[in-house]
């Protein structure tokens, strides 16, 4: 990790995101929801960092604090090396640019009174760049490059299919040209076989641009097939860490090994050998998450210990990094 | 004849909006034997959600059902009546929803929920009903049920929300379970726990189910044979190995071809099936799949090919290529039967 510090892009440490609600009636009382509970990981220059995990478990939360769309309760977010943490919004802008993000529902997430060219053009507006005819060739270009034409241009979201749409994110994210792009589950609102057109187009542009990705799904196999390296989180901290290849090869977390073993493998002879992990029970609130390690009352290892310590990453060998007691066994 | 419990024949569903007759499902049959698991696999407007509604006869203004039969034990639904229906669903035929948090009533406890279907069918009295939902409960895993029987649907969570949904489907012992997408809304490791479930639930009470997904994961693990529908209509039908292995419709293969292989270590490109699918409102003539499909020919677009089927007359397939005097395409010929997933 110190060898080669320079191709690090975004490195994130101890970040944390805790929500309040005030449930106090006279008195202020505040119920602390703790989303990502110190996180730590770092993301290389041109490569994807896949964040999986279940619904609640932080990676969305994750994904907009790195973003500053949510403040960071406490923690580093180190842009090229620049903490972006503390930054107010006029030092901020420069990085706005050049970080950008992608929706997960392309129905939800496209301004429905604005026309394709206006949303593409938006954030160049904003940013300053390219204006009148300049900015008119440059959102044709765009669109070009995500797959639709000229005549689009004019038209509203709710004229294009939920590809299309999510084709109009992809573009309005690339508009100002950006280095480091977060996708928030982009494709978990499509079809099939439109999932595979999004995916292999966000590969394309990542050649093409260099772009670095830090892709946020709960489909295994897509985030499998789209990562270098995967994190994987359970109710706001990360687990285990590893390059895609060594993590769905050799998981070591028992979170992560039930999550693989859990996913339905389109192959009946496959489907009909594998011995199926199954969690008891459901996901701990974040609001009172267990003491010690958050996976413990779903363990089926679980000891003592677990409920006294939380378990801290370490580099197991080889950049995987695993939280857990079994460890020291 | 006898073991079949449910036969759609021809079955043709429109809805009729103010833009025009979409023609939602053009003509499809298919039949499930008892005790079997179906699989009805499809993408977003291929049909496949309208074909369990019209099963129920639960269409809704203005969609309804335009020609064919669906034939439950050999008597025709189609032309019931919306009170004889009434005794025929939640009895012999149930469903489960997609999604558990809005399909039950939020301010019934889960208890009354599943009773009121027991008492709406069979002749037991509320306390009587009561025990049969706590012993429901019981058969679906709910931690805990003597205190659970209690509690209101936003007390539950996804999981066991489902878990409630199937306790109140299976709880007058149908004869036919149809779930419409009963995992989509739940998590990886939460839909590992209901698959299991139905699973087990399957083995135990002999019901036959049909189970409507996208996930061509799901249904290699759940089914013992798989329908394919896109366009509003069936493209290939076959046993679950047939589908998977030996896929002989383009459709099955790109489906197949465009989900990333977990198993396997090299890092492949994924092949996406290229276009949209077709507008209902105007729905091809020939092939609905043909503006997407590479092997295309001059017939496919103006003429709906017919079913082939294999030699075993199990595995049926609708396209052109299939037909004796096809011309030869190597590429397909060299899929066909070579689409290996996951290994």
């Amino acid at each position: 990790m110190e060898n080669n510090k320079n191709d690090i892009l975004v490195e994130v440490k101890n970040l944390k995101k805790y929500f309040f609600k005030n449930k106090g009636i006279i008195k202020k009382h505040y119920e602390i929801t703790k989303a990502v509970d110190d996180v730590s990981f770092y993301i290389r220059k041109g490569e994807t960092f896949g964040l999986v995990g279940e619904s609640g478990c932080g990676k969305s939360t994750t994904g907009r604090t790195v973003l500053r769309l949510y403040e960071p309760t406490a923690g580093q977010i180190l842009y090229n090396g620049v903490d972006i943490a503390g930054m107010n919004r006029e030092q901020l802008m420069p990085y706005r640019k050049k970080m950008q993000m992608i929706f997960q529902d392309p129905y939800a997430s496209l301004n429905a009174r604005m026309t394709v060219a206006d949303i593409i053009g938006e954030p160049m507006e904003i940013h300053n760049l390219a204006h009148g005819k300049e900015r008119q060739e440059k959102i044709f270009e765009l669109l070009d490059t995500v797959g639709l034409n000229k005549d689009h241009a004019a038209r509203y979201p709710h004229e294009f299919s939920g590809g299309q749409r999510q084709r109009i994110g992809i573009a309005r994210s690339l508009a100002v040209d950006p280095e480091f792009i977060i996708c928030d589950e982009p494709i978990s609102a499509l079809d099939v076989s439109i999932q595979a057109q999004v995916v292999n187009m966000l590969e394309d542009l990542q050649e093409q641009r260099g772009l670095t990705y830090l892709f946020i799904a709960h489909d295994l196999s897509m985030v499998k097939h789209i990562s270098d390296r995967v994190g994987v989180m359970y109710l706001g901290s990360l687990v285990e860490v590893a390059s895609s290849k060594e993590l769905y090869r050799n998981p070591v977390h028992p979170y992560t090994q039930a999550l693989l073993s859990s996913i339905p493998i389109p192959d009946p002879d496959i489907a009909e050998a594998s011995q199926r992990i199954v969690l008891e029970g459901d996901v701990p609130s974040p609001v009172n998450p267990p003491s010690g390690c958050k996976f413990r009352t779903r363990c089926k290892y679980a000891s003592e210990r677990c409920k006294e310590e939380d378990p801290q990453l370490r580099d197991i060998g080889g950049e995987h990094f695993v939280a857990c007691h079994l460890l020291d066994k | 004849m006898s073991d079949k419990l449910l036969e759609v024949k021809d079955l043709r569903t429109s809805f009729f909006t103010h833009l025009g007759e979409v023609k939602a499902i053009r003509g499809i049959s298919f039949d499930v034997e008892k005790g079997e698991s179906i699989g009805i696999v499809g993408e977003s407007g291929s049909g496949k959600s309208v074909t369990s509604l019209s099963i129920m006869k639960l269409l809704l203004y203005p969609g309804k059902i335009v020609g064919g039969e669906i034939l439950f034990n050999g008597e025709d639904l189609v032309n019931k009546t919306n009170k004889d229906m009434m005794a025929i669903r939640g009895n012999e035929i149930a469903m489960i929803f997609q999604d558990p948090m809005t399909s039950l009533n939020p301010v019934y406890t889960i208890g009354d929920q599943i009773a009121e279907a027991i008492m709406k069918h069979q002749k037991l009295s509320r306390k009587e009903a009561h025990e049969r939902a706590l012993e429901m409960l019981k058969l679906v895993n709910i931690p805990d049920p003597e205190k659970r029987i209690h509690n209101f649907p936003h007390e539950f969570s996804g999981g066991m929300r489902q878990r409630a949904m199937i306790a109140i489907a299976l709880s007058c012992q149908p004869q036919l379970l149809i779930a419409d997408e009963p995992t989509t809304a739940l998590d990886v490791t939460i839909q590992a726990q209901i698959l299991d479930l139905m699973k087990s639930l399957n083995a135990k009470l002999d019901t036959s189910t049909m189970l409507i997904t996208h996930d061509l994961g799901v249904v290699a693990d759940v089914c013992s044979r798989v329908v394919v529908m896109y366009g509003g209509l069936i493209m290939e039908k076959g046993s679950i190995r047939d589908i998977y292995y030996e896929p002989r419709h383009p459709y099955t293969m790109g489906l197949l071809k465009s989900i990333p292989k977990v198993a396997s270590d090299e890092k492949q490109r994924l092949i996406p099936i290229p276009g949209t699918p077709p507008d209902l409102l105007n729905p091809p003539t020939g092939c609905p799949f043909y503006a997407r499909c590479e092997y295309a020919m001059r017939i496919c677009n103006t003429q709906q090919p017919p079913y082939f089927k294999s030699e075993d007359g199990k595995h049926e397939s609708m396209c052109w290529l299939l037909h004796p005097d096809a011309p030869k395409n190597e590429k397909y010929e060299l899929l066909k039967g070579g689409v290996k997933i996951g290994k």
